[in-house]
């Protein structure tokens, strides 16, 4: 093979990915349902007796509807925690999510703030909404991205 | 240092798109993956089974609304045989030898 082919065997491998990447496009609502998964989670601890328990369970419920309905719209899936520049993204929203459990708890039980978890899972599944955005955006540049080794 | 090996297997064009595609995702609907390549059934399936041979990628069969769906995914061997193949191209294509 010669530097031609080789450059050829590129571009053809560059098109197909920049096909893939103009697929990848999820709608607003898309990302707010991440948001409002995160952010339902840190605010059920507000709620009395096992209700936070039955909340959990509703959200891993609809996060199993939407990676189906992910499949089914985009014919492929992503996996968040994918190698490639996506990663830190997905480890620090985790962290942010994290964080934020363990202040609902403790501001709630330690200081008998009832109303802390709703409002921090405001603010989280605002945080959330836009990390999703900027997530999808920076698969999408790592797609279109030339001389990408991966 | 990334390994630059060719590798005949994922040499051709279509196969070359396919491996790049899977590499970027989790899992991939056989339809999605013929209709970004442009090719036939018959000629994915072709390839696909080729790769599958090699152990590159595997096949998933679900049924979605009573609709039964193939999803395809690059195993690590996979992954690893086209990143190298990746690599040598690029080595290649900048003018020098692809290094082990």
């Amino acid at each position: 093979m010669d530097e031609q082919e080789a450059g050829r065997s590129l571009d053809m491998m560059r098109a197909a990915r920049g096909m893939l990447a103009a697929r990848t496009r999820w709608s607003s609502a898309r990302h707010a349902a991440v948001g409002l998964l995160l952010g339902g989670l840190i605010a059920s601890y507000a709620l009395p007796g096992s209700w936070p328990v039955v909340v959990v369970v509703v959200c891993l419920a609809v996060t199993v509807a939407i990676v189906a309905r992910d499949r089914r719209r985009d014919g492929f899936f992503v996996n968040g925690y994918r190698t490639g520049r996506t990663r830190p993204i997905t480890f620090a929203l985790a962290a942010i999510a994290f964080a934020a459990l363990v202040s609902a708890i403790s501001l709630k039980q330690r200081y008998g703030l009832d109303w802390a978890p709703v409002a921090i899972g405001i603010v989280l599944a605002i945080v959330a909404t836009i990390v999703s955005i900027v997530w999808e955006r920076v698969y999408r540049q790592e797609l279109e991205e030339p001389g990408r080794e991966r | 240092m990334s390994v630059e090996r060719l590798d005949p297997l994922i040499h051709p064009p279509a196969r070359l798109q396919l491996m790049a595609l899977l590499a970027d995702v989790s899992e991939m609907e056989f339809a999605t993956a013929r209709e970004i390549l442009g090719v036939s059934d018959s000629v994915l399936s072709k390839h696909l089974a080729q790769l599958g041979d090699c152990g590159y990628v595997q096949l998933r069969k679900a049924t979605i609304n009573t609709r039964q769906r193939t999803w395809i995914a690059a195993t690590a061997a996979g992954r690893s045989a086209f990143k190298s193949h990746v690599a040598a191209l690029q080595a290649l294509a900048s003018g020098r030898s692809p290094h082990a």
